[in-house]
This record gives C-alpha cells, sequence and structure tokens, in this order.
C-alpha cells in the first residue's frame, strides 16, 4: 500500500470540513475523487499534502506516518501536487519552474555555486536536459524559455504537472487538471495521464469535476459530500450508486 | 575557463577604476568613488535577499556596522597586519562572518514564518546594534573608534572595487543557480515552493546570512576607508538609504543594484554646487522628488527585474 488515509477529520472553527476520511492507494493506482462543489476534496488534498495536519487520524505513506511532516518534507517523499487555482511562479520561465522542483536533490553544493566549478555547468545542463525532456512528452518545449505567467490558462495546467513530475513523485496529486479545457484538451490530457503514469510508474489521485474524463481513466472512484466518504468503488458502480446521485443532484421531492 | 573568467574580470575592473582614481580625482572624489564601492556591495546584498527572495529587511545597516566595529577593533587591538593592505581581505572577511552570525541569529526565528516578520525584526535589530554600541564604553560610546589605521590609496581603492566585483559576481552566480530558482521561488509563491519540495525556512535564512555576510564585509572596508566610526553612521535612515538604491535599480537586478548605487551616491553630491549657487540646502528636496518621480515613472525600478548583460551576449531569461 503506497498512501493510508485513515480516520482522518479536520474542523475549522466548528465546520467540519473532513470526518473520518479512509481511503488507500496502492502503487501505481489510478484513483478519482469527486464530489459536489464543497465536499472537501480540496481539502483532503490539503491534508495529505501536508499544508493541512488532520486533527485526529493518520496519514500513511510507504507504511510510515506523515501527518507531523512539513509540506516540503512530504515532497521530498514522493507526494507532489498540482493545484486548482494555478500557482506557477509567473515571472520565471517555464524551464526555472520546472527545475525549482529538482533543488530538493541538488546536486551541487553552495561552494561549488560560488566557484562556478565545471561541475555545476555540468548538472545545471542535466537540469535542462531534464526540463525539456518532461516538457517534450507534453509538446510544450517550444515553451521552455517563456515566461510562465504569460501562458494560456490550459498550458498552465500542463506545465504545473510537468513541475511536479519533475520532482519524481511516486504519488501526484491533480487538483482539477481539466479545469477550463475543451472536449478535445481534455481528450488529449486523459492521454497524457495515463502515459506518464505508465512512464514513471505513478499513482495517481485527481480531483475532477469532469466525469467524462473521470469515468474514463480512474480504476477506483472516491465520492466525498460534506466531508464524508459516501461511496467508493469502480466507476460504473459509482454512477448507479444512489447515494452519489442524491448528492450531486438531490432527492426527489415527494408530494 | 568559467571559473577564472569572472574573476578576472572582476580584477581588471577594480584596476581600471583605481588607476582612474589614483591619476584623476582629487581626495574628495576618491572618497565618494569608496562608497559608491561600499554601497554596491549593500545595495546587491539586501537585492538577494528583498529583490529575489522577496523577505524584505530593513535592517542592513545593523550588519553593516557589526561588520565595521568588528574590523576597526581588530584593526586597533591587535593590528595583526604591518602593511595594511594584506588587512583588507581578511578584514572584509572577519567583518562578513560576524554579520553572517548576526544574521543567522535574526533570521532563524524570524524567517520561520510567512509574511513580513524580518521586516519588523531586522529593523529592531538594526536599532539594537546601534543603541548597544552607543552604550558601550569598549567601542568609544558615542564617540565612537578613531585612528583605525586603514589606508586611501591605490591598493585601498583596489580592495574596495575587488570586493564590490566580487560581490556582484558570487551573488550573480548564486541567484543563477539552482538556488537562485529557490530563493525566486519563495518570492513567487511561498506555499508552492515548499509543496516542490523546497524548505524554504532554510532556503530564506540561507539568502538572509549570504546578504548579512556581504554588508558584514561592506561594514569592515568602510571602517578601513574612513579611520573614524561612530554610531551616528548606522542609523535607520541608513538602511532606507539601502532599500532606497535596490528599488531605484530595480529589485531582482544586481546590475541595477549598481546603478542604484551609484545614483543615489552621487546624486546628494552632484547637488552641492547647487547649494553654494542658491544658499538654500535643496539638495534633499532635488533628491526626494527625483525619486519621487521617478518611482511614478518607473515604479519597477530602472532596469526592473532585467540584466544588463550586453558584456556576456546572453539575455537573462527572467524579465
Amino acid at each position: 500500500m503506497l498512501l493510508e488515509v485513515k480516520d482522518v477529520s479536520i474542523q475549522f472553527g466548528g465546520l467540519k470540513v473532513i470526518e473520518k476520511l479512509s481511503v488507500n492507494i496502492d502503487k501505481g493506482e489510478l484513483v478519482g475523487l469527486i464530489g459536489p462543489n464543497g465536499a472537501g476534496k480540496t481539502t483532503a488534498f490539503n491534508l495529505i499534502s501536508g499544508i493541512y495536519k488532520p486533527k485526529t487520524g493518520d496519514i500513511l505513506f510507504e507504511g510510515q506516518r506523515i501527518n507531523e511532516l512539513k509540506a516540503f518534507e512530504i515532497a521530498r517523499r514522493g507526494v507532489i501536487r498540482t493545484f486548482q487555482n494555478i500557482r506557477l511562479f509567473p515571472n520565471l520561465s517555464v524551464a526555472e519552474n520546472i527545475e525549482v522542483s529538482m533543488h530538493m536533490t541538488c546536486g551541487y553544493s553552495l561552494a561549488t555555486t560560488f566557484l562556478s566549478t565545471p561541475k555545476f555547468h555540468k548538472v545545471e545542463e542535466e537540469y535542462r536536459e531534464r526540463a525539456l525532456a518532461l516538457l517534450k512528452i507534453f509538446n510544450l518545449e517550444k515553451l521552455v524559455d517563456s515566461p510562465a505567467g504569460s501562458l494560456p490558462y490550459g498550458i498552465q495546467r500542463k506545465i504545473e504537472i510537468v513541475r511536479a513530475l519533475a520532482g519524481n513523485p511516486k504519488l501526484i496529486l491533480l487538483d482539477e487538471p481539466a479545469a477550463g479545457m475543451n472536449n478535445s484538451e481534455t481528450a488529449e490530457l486523459m492521454a497524457l495521464i495515463q502515459r506518464i503514469r505508465k512512464e514513471f510508474n505513478l499513482a495517481v489521485l485527481l480531483i475532477e469535476h469532469d466525469m467524462k474524463l473521470v469515468m474514463g481513466i480512474c480504476e477506483r472512484i472516491v465520492v466525498l459530500d460534506h466531508g464524508v466518504m459516501i461511496a467508493q468503488g469502480l466507476p460504473k458502480e459509482i454512477q448507479a450508486n444512489p447515494k452519489v446521485i442524491e448528492a450531486y443532484l438531490g432527492v426527489e421531492e415527494t408530494a | 575557463m568559467k571559473m577564472w573568467r569572472g574573476w578576472l574580470l572582476v580584477i581588471a575592473a577594480a584596476l581600471v577604476v583605481s588607476t582612474v582614481s589614483e591619476f584623476a580625482l582629487n581626495a574628495y572624489l576618491q572618497q565618494i568613488l569608496y562608497y559608491i564601492a561600499i554601497n554596491i556591495m549593500l545595495a546587491a546584498s539586501l537585492n538577494l535577499v528583498s529583490g529575489f527572495c522577496g523577505q524584505f529587511s530593513l535592517g542592513h545597516a545593523g550588519f553593516m556596522a557589526v561588520g565595521a566595529y568588528v574590523s576597526a577593533l581588530i584593526s586597533l587591538n591587535f593590528q595583526p597586519f604591518a602593511d595594511p593592505h594584506f588587512a583588507f581581505p581578511f578584514y572584509a572577511l572577519a567583518g562578513g562572518l560576524c554579520a553572517a552570525a548576526a544574521g543567522f541569529l535574526v533570521g532563524m526565528p524570524s524567517l520561520r514564518l510567512r509574511g513580513d516578520y524580518l521586516a519588523i525584526v531586522s529593523l529592531g535589530f538594526g536599532e539594537i546594534i546601534r543603541v548597544v554600541l552607543l552604550n558601550l564604553e569598549v567601542v568609544g560610546g558615542a564617540r565612537g573608534l578613531y585612528g583605525i589605521p586603514g589606508a586611501s590609496d591605490f591598493w585601498a581603492c583596489f580592495h574596495m572595487f575587488f570586493w564590490a566585483g566580487a560581490t556582484i559576481l558570487l551573488l550573480w552566480r548564486l541567484v543563477h543557480s539552482s538556488y537562485g530558482r529557490a530563493f525566486l521561488s519563495v518570492r513567487e509563491d511561498e506555499i508552492a515552493s515548499e509543496c516542490m519540495g523546497i524548505n524554504t525556512t532554510r532556503i530564506k535564512v540561507k539568502a538572509f546570512v549570504i546578504s548579512s555576510f556581504f554588508a558584514g564585509a561592506a561594514g569592515a572596508l568602510f571602517a578601513q576607508t574612513t579611520n573614524s566610526l561612530n554610531p551616528a553612521s548606522f542609523q535607520f535612515v541608513k538602511s532606507v538609504d539601502v532599500v532606497i538604491m535596490m528599488v531605484l535599480g530595480g529589485m531582482g537586478s544586481l546590475t541595477g543594484s549598481i546603478v542604484g548605487a551609484v545614483l543615489v551616491t552621487i546624486l546628494p553630491e552632484a547637488l552641492r554646487p547647487l547649494q553654494e549657487y542658491t544658499g538654500v540646502d535643496l539638495r534633499m528636496v532635488i533628491y526626494s522628488a527625483t525619486l519621487i518621480f521617478l518611482m511614478i515613472w518607473r515604479s519597477e525600478g530602472l532596469l526592473g527585474s532585467r540584466e544588463w548583460t550586453w558584456f556576456w551576449r546572453q539575455r537573462a531569461a527572467r524579465s
């Protein structure tokens, strides 16, 4: 088991945002996290990635507790996320954005930097090549030197995924990767997610409102409503689950 | 090759400046030249913390004071060098290291937090240092320290500009490295930076300590060329001056810091004849009006976050 979320709860003031959430993710699995607005999906991401700390319960990654760890430590262990409201570094170039994620395994010391030794230039070269190789997967290698903040929304989303990949994650958390994309872009993104998952041997947990995408690629779906997990299972089961339909559409009023 | 090219350039530039200073300038202009070198170090090092790492600091005069007093005390009490010229690098290092240690103590608690805490803490630190110096008899209290050996000749000028150049060169290498990208990512979006595995506290402290080092080294050189020190040189206004140089030149531009330091040092001096002509001290009025005008006209500073790289012919990609 790669990630185990056990009975995790968090509340802000009196509002219980997540209550007793338990989710497991296996190596290489692709799991969808869905639910109506305000169900607590992004909060669940914030808990797993260490931005919030759970009030109760445990989060285990590769068998080790990570609830107390800081966000950067969790990222270094191999859980890297993207953001619902894109958080690229807008004034840095695309390459620099991607290379920031490589800093955690920085191949040279401060002294090497100050001396500008051949090793420094060799490692920098490698960084750039890796950034280019990752961008090639997404057909974005032409944009390598453009400032990230000036690019179209859909491309920024993809670059966020590339940036996350550059940190060598074992589990990648995608927060609404297809938000704001049209049908053909979404289809392309689905293929890309499948591809990087195989190529990098990744587990993926994704939040998405686009049901075509979720039902199309997820092996398993977890449904949240008001902070409580109301269903979990194969896409087909979820589609037929009355509780899920109720959460999304409400109950028919009986006269 | 790349290792040495930068140093050769720095040495060449320092030699040119000191040759010009030796043969073409009088003592008054030489003094201004020294201040330019010191201010370049101060502005560029503050730029590392504020311009590149996005942490606002208002205590640069404090770190400068630490470096200045350390170098002055060593030279007055121990006189480790018979020839003052060998002493310059030693004092700069000693002053810089002490200031770096102070920077660590100030930065460690205040940089753990997100936000502008550093501005308040560093401001407090600068004032505390000044008041302590004012009341310590060992360092002369309000009278300050007199008769610091030092020197102000060709080689002194060379050392000053060598250090100013070295500051720019080393900071340039730093901000164009993986560490530099980490600094920038903290400035751009601290949460995203942390989620990409950057230990943001540590990287901020790193930037702050390195910045304090160069401020301390600048202070040490200042002490060695002025021959006397007193706490009034390190008032809050001095920190603000450095902030002005940095903002004027452009936050996130090292070459901008050079431009800012040169302008802010020369401008008040260049306006001096005006005072003799009109009989009224208009210097500060014009100086501040110029700053206001510049901030309206180019609020991102003269160079913004771009660099002047005509020499290298490689435009830095960050714009």
